[in-house]
């Protein structure tokens, strides 16, 4: 009886579903931009009045945009960042951000967007991506577009799927992670240094991001000895702090090795401060990071001279996908699909040299100073308050980043 | 007897197990300065009573006084720290931490100091209590695991008279005792009773009653049949109340005819089993016979009946089922070539007990009642139906799960199970063990309806009465190997066989 | 004539599924039962009925498989090679049972023939799987049949759904009849009821429970390919959580993971259902993580306890 009851629920349900199925499916090909928008939000023929239709509360637009992200780990500094970057957006703007708990399988991936889709989600943001163009497909099926993977070849490679109306491309730094590692090669032959070793994190493990790290410092230590100046990679130190052991034993050598004066790191170097100490040897090497973070501790290690760089990621660059997502729900999606494709909005990072610039730059990180990008230099991009607004001009707001043009802006 | 001396009176007390009376409106008293022996068959409620007095179970119905006052002791905890101790039958200890530890299980807070549990003085008080009962050869500072059975009853002992007790109960312990423990308990016994204390002592054994006790109370089927003083013991009187009937009437078989058959169908060869309690045994098995085996315990039989089932390893010999010349080396194979196996521990090897009725008896017929490949309800239920019908199991469907069954309906589906499967030899470890007579009654004349179909059987049993009034022809093993053998005979006693086993 | 108590016991496991059902229904203002979610849960529904519903036969006759998602995660792996090497759908799925197959097999005769308690032989085997793939896979940390040297079938939404039902109906008919209709069910809940009965009853522990891992392992196979349908890749963590997901459905479907006579077929459906609904309804509310874990725990710990006060038997080891 039981059985034949569980049976029959199946059934009911299963049939239930695949009846209904293809009359819930919207058919995207249609029009570029999906038919989800909001009654009552209708900005094109507000714009002409008082400006666009705003919540109860004065933000916009009138009905809240949910949007859903697929994290990797709900603890990592990043995203703590990068969620009080969001909290401080959703001030201003009517947005809600609904995070995944930590992803990393296909289908924990594919079930998070179905969730989204029921929870009435209208974007999901790609943060993180284990299925490939399954993640985008699964949110054209469910009708919600998707931002992100601007660096995943299989999404922004892919000429089909930069057509795909749902989705609306990401913020691209060049190739980001190479010039990190490049940048890092300079900052330290700026300061004059010549024997280097290398820590080369996740590289032997085939993690792409210290993969790139890691060549774009070579090609700069091989362009430096093109040109005729002294460098040489002598050590490379492994793996990660606190594994197998292999970073700690390449650590204890890298210090007790003859003449070396400079250490380019493919991850946070701050566990290179006390051995550097017993070793007798801090201030004396120089380092250079890819990829570390602003906190007080970095700030502090410019000053005591160990630091001589770091390149920087910029929280609010992951922000863009804010602006373009408010556009194309409010159905501006053209700004950001110019000819029918989407787009990648074009973002700096930041090289940071001295004391003065790591402080400045962890003041514009949500400390005293605010944020790199506003809400008020995001309502430019909003076609909304902006009519005239295009795609070229979220380029040229995300890569103004340095610190005299974020000071012009700010003023 | 003095009332002033009355400690415990219950009045109408009943303990029910499921559909099972174990005590029927039972009013006992209990005195002062008396050894008082409970005696009764299995069953007939002489544990269960004890044991709601010490507070390990409550009672049904029924209102319990001692001192006087009213009684309803909820623990043994609670029992024990009103001043009643008791010695159970079963495992009473703790394993794995230490003899102190077990003396003073419970009571711990009377050794902290300072919110720490002193250990010094913990042992010190435990080696106290092992000295006063007369075994200061016990360290109580070891662990329980390191003494012998016999010892970790004496410890059981120590942990009761430590809390001082004005009512001593000791269940059935003498029989897993050595002579020296059994004159400590004696000993402890007599001088609870000259200190004017209570003692409560159960026993199967008769004899270490009689010799032991003031007064007898006897017990049947959760009835009090009678209270006896001292002057009044006999046994045979006793005998008769235990068992509510003239022994030898129609209970058992009532023909003597004890043919055998030429034709051997086990030979059971040279056998020393794994355990070691079967030595180089030899014995042959005639068909359609009867065979009964008895002995005392660890004499081997039990491990006889697993042997010839092929559940026991061997270290030597063989066993052999003659009319196909096999080698019986599994329980599959013995089932294969018709033999059946009913364990002496129902619950924990004969039966599943969270399974129904009818996976019970269907589980032995699963080659029988399938058709291709498939096993069909309406088949299966026919089958189980049959056997429930012809053993009359009382219960209320054939779905309802064996563990909330009466024992002897238990072993009623174990029969069931290997009945229906219609082999030609069975092996009956204590087939009646913890049955009602009702029961035992239906039991037998199986057995001899099993027998009369031509079918051999195998009666391992630690009942000599039943043995004698069963088997065709009795063997008694005594330390593994075969002490003697006894043809059906009306003249046949239980005296010859006991000097036999001992 | 059964008691109410029996009858409510009997049907506890639909009644939770209902009961948590409604309360999400609710909480989510109706989102959790559009359709749309619908057909999305049931592609997750799938995946942990098939590997549950074939557990049931090895939990049932009393194996405590630790490593379902290990292998799970092996099979999916092994099979998306042979799938990006060959193109072929059907290569695809015989590798997902090949390796299924092969692992279970090793599991059945762990089971049978070593002495240590097979719960935390799989334990060890789930971490050598695990080990295992991340040697296989070598460098890479996803593999996309999307790089097949012959382009594999892609099926649309629908077709998937199809394609799931399909499957799903076939496997559990196949269980309900094997479990219910043939010697292989009975054995399995009487091995596990009893192990000492279950050899005095003549019958063969080895052989069950063979069959019981075989059963299962078409299961962990099926699902490893409706799985690789679905996401077309698969990596070191795919089927991660699996696990614990089966063993908390077949509590939740009302089975004890002792085994034994209360093993039911039904449990692995409706406790595949139960926690679907759970773990969508919660994510759907857009709770935070912590919040998420602290409430799974805290119903997981009430129908644990519920449900052991129905069943008099445990539901877990010791």
């Amino acid at each position: 009886m039981k059985k034949f009851i569980a049976l029959l629920l199946a059934l009911v349900m299963a049939f239930g579903l695949v009846a209904c199925g293809g009359g819930s499916t919207p058919a995207p090909s249609n029009s570029p931009a999906p038919s989800s928008s909001q009654p009552g939000t209708e900005p094109s023929t507000q714009l002409g009045t008082d400006g666009p239709a705003l919540s109860a509360d004065g933000r916009y637009p009138a009905e809240t945009v949910k949007i859903g992200f697929v994290n990797y780990d709900p603890t990592a500094e990043q995203w703590l960042k990068l969620e009080e970057y969001f909290d401080y957006l959703s001030k201003y703007y009517n947005i809600e951000i609904m995070a995944s708990e930590a992803l990393n399988t296909a289908e924990g991936e594919l079930d998070f967007i179905d969730a989204c889709a029921a929870a009435g989600c209208d974007a999901v943001y790609g943060y993180y991506n284990v299925s490939n163009e399954q993640a985008l497909l699964k949110c054209a099926e469910k009708g919600m577009y998707y931002f992100g993977q601007g660096a995943n070849p299989a999404i922004s490679g892919n000429d089909e799927m930069m057509s795909n109306p749902y989705y609306l491309g990401s913020f691209y730094v060049g190739n980001a992670d190479y010039q990190y590692g490049y940048g890092c090669i300079e900052m330290l032959v700026e300061a004059g240094c010549h024997k280097i070793v290398g820590v080369s994190g996740g590289k032997n493990f085939g993690v792409q991001l210290f993969i790139d790290r890691w060549e774009g410092a070579m090609k700069a230590i091989d362009d430096y000895k093109a040109k005729g100046y002294d460098i040489e990679l002598v050590y490379e130190v492994p793996g990660f702090p606190g594994t197998d052991g292999s970073f700690e034993s390449g650590q204890t050598t890298a210090l007790s090795m003859e003449g070396v004066d400079g250490i380019f790191s493919t991850l946070t170097a701050l566990m290179w401060i006390q051995p550097m100490q017993e070793a007798g040897k801090f201030g004396q090497i120089k380092v250079a990071a890819a990829g570390e973070t602003m906190s007080d501790a970095a700030i502090g290690m410019f000053g005591a001279g160990f630091y001589v760089g770091t390149a920087t990621e910029i929280i609010d660059c992951f922000g863009s996908a804010i602006p373009v997502i408010l556009n194309a729900v409010t159905g501006h999606a053209d700004v950001v699909r110019p000819n029918g494709k989407a787009a990648m909005v074009n973002c700096g990072w930041w090289k940071v040299t001295n004391v003065e610039q790591a402080g400045f730059y962890s003041s514009i990180q949500g400390g005293d100073n605010g944020w790199a990008i506003t809400a008020e230099d995001i309502r430019s991009l909003l076609a909304d308050f902006n009519p005239d607004v295009t795609q070229e001009d979220f380029s040229a707001l995300y890569s103004a980043t340095t610190m005299d043009e974020i000071l012009a802006r700010h003023h | 007897m003095n009332e002033d001396k009355l400690i415990i009176e219950t009045r109408q007390l009943c303990k029910n197990f499921g559909p099972t009376v174990a005590l029927n409106h039972v009013d006992m008293k209990f005195y002062r300065g008396q050894i008082t022996g409970l005696i009764g068959e299995n069953g007939s409620g002489k544990s269960t009573i004890t044991s709601i007095v010490a507070g390990m179970q409550p009672a049904t119905s029924g209102e319990m006084f001692y001192q006087g006052k009213p009684h309803k002791p909820s623990t043994m905890l609670e029992g024990s720290k009103l001043g009643i101790g008791m010695i159970v039958q079963e495992q009473g200890y703790v394993s794995g931490i230490t003899i102190a530890q077990n003396i003073f299980l419970g009571k711990e807070g009377q050794f902290r100091r300072k919110g720490v549990i002193s250990r010094k003085e913990m042992i010190k008080a435990a080696q106290k209590a092992l000295d006063d009962i007369g075994c200061p050869d016990i360290d109580a500072s070891w662990y329980i695991d390191r003494l012998n059975i016999q010892d970790r009853k004496l410890v059981e002992l120590a942990r009761v008279m430590a809390a001082d007790p004005e009512v001593l109960v000791v269940d059935e312990t003498t029989t897993a005792l050595s002579q020296r423990g059994r004159d400590i308990i004696y000993g402890i016994m007599r001088q609870m009773r000259d200190a004017d204390k209570c003692v409560i002592f159960i026993s199967h054994d008769l004899e270490e009653l009689m010799e032991i006790c003031d007064r007898m109370v006897v017990l049947r089927d959760g009835n009090l049949i009678t209270s006896l003083d001292r002057e009044e013991f006999d046994a045979d009187t006793i005998k008769k109340h235990m068992v509510g009937r003239d022994i030898g009437a129609k209970y058992y078989r009532n023909d003597w005819d004890c043919a055998l058959s030429n034709e051997i169908v086990l030979d059971v060869k040279d056998v020393t089993s794994g355990s070691g309690l079967l030595m180089n045994f030899s014995m042959q098995v005639h068909k359609g016979e009867i065979l009964g085996i008895g002995g005392l315990s660890h004499c081997g039989m039990h491990e006889l009946g697993k042997v010839i089932f092929g559940e026991e390893k061997l270290l030597t010999g063989t066993v052999t089922h003659v009319p196909s010349g096999e080698q019986i080396t599994n329980a599959r194979q013995a089932m294969r070539l018709g033999l059946g196996y009913v364990s002496k521990d129902r619950d924990k090897e004969a039966l599943v007990l969270a399974a129904s009725i009818k996976d019970n008896i269907a589980s032995a017929a699963l080659d029988k009642i399938n058709q291709g490949p498939f096993i069909l309800p309406a088949a299966e239920n026919a089958y189980v139906n049959k056997q429930v019908k012809s053993l009359s199991i009382k219960c209320a469907s054939i779905n309802q799960n064996v563990q909330y069954l009466s024992g002897g309906n238990k072993q009623k589906v174990v029969f069931g199970k290997w009945i229906g499967r219609d082999g030609d030899i069975l092996i009956l470890d204590c087939p009646t063990r913890g049955v009602d007579n009702g029961v035992k009654a239906a039991m037998y004349q199986l057995i001899e309806d099993m027998k009369a179909a031509g079918k051999t059987i195998i009666m391992i049993s630690e009942e000599l009465a039943e043995l004698i009034g069963m088997s065709d022809r009795l063997l008694i093993l005594k330390d593994g190997a075969l002490a003697g053998e006894f043809m059906r005979s009306p003249e046949l006693t239980d005296h010859q066989i006991i000097d036999c086993m001992i | 004539m059964k008691k109410l108590k029996d009858i409510l016991k009997d049907y506890f496991p639909i009644l939770g599924l209902v009961l948590v059902a409604v309360i999400f229904a609710i909480l989510t203002k109706g989102k959790l039962i559009k359709l749309s979610t619908l057909q999305s849960m049931l592609s997750t529904v799938m995946l942990t009925a098939l590997v549950s519903i074939g557990s049931v036969f090895v939990f049932g006759s009393g194996c405590f498989d630790m490593s379902m998602g290990g292998t799970l995660c092996m099979s999916t792996v092994v099979g998306c090679y042979a799938g990006i090497a060959t193109g072929n759908v059907v290569v695809m799925l015989l590798a997902c049972l090949a390796v299924s197959l092969l692992l279970n097999i090793l599991k059945a005769l762990f089971a049978s023939y070593v002495e240590v308690p097979l719960f935390i032989v799989t334990i060890v085997l789930g971490s050598i799987l695990s080990a295992l793939v991340l040697v296989i896979m070598g460098k890479e940390t996803t593999i996309y049949l999307s790089n097949a040297v012959r382009k594999l079938p892609e099926l649309t939404p629908n077709g998937l759904t199809i394609l799931n039902l399909v499957v799903l109906v076939l496997y559990f008919g196949l269980c309900v009849v094997l479990f219910n209709y043939t010697r292989l069910g009975r054995e399995v809940k009487l091995l596990g009821g009893n192990p000492v009965t279950f050899r005095q009853t003549g019958l063969n522990p080895v052989r069950v429970k063979l069959l019981a891992f075989i059963v299962a392992a078409v299961g962990v196979a099926l699902a490893a390919f409706v799985l690789l349908m679905r996401t077309r890749t698969a990596g070191a963590s795919t089927g991660g959580s699996m696990g614990t997901d089966v063993m908390v459905a077949l509590v939740l479907g009302g089975m004890p993971l002792t085994g034994g006579p209360r093993s039911r077929i039904s449990a692995g459906l409706i406790g595949a259902a139960t926690i679907t609904i759970l773990n969508t309804g919660l994510t759907i509310l857009g709770l935070s993580t912590a919040v998420i874990q602290i409430f799974r725990a805290i119903v997981f710990l009430g129908v644990v306890y519920v449900a052991s006060m129905t069943y008099r038997t445990k539901l877990l080891p010791r």
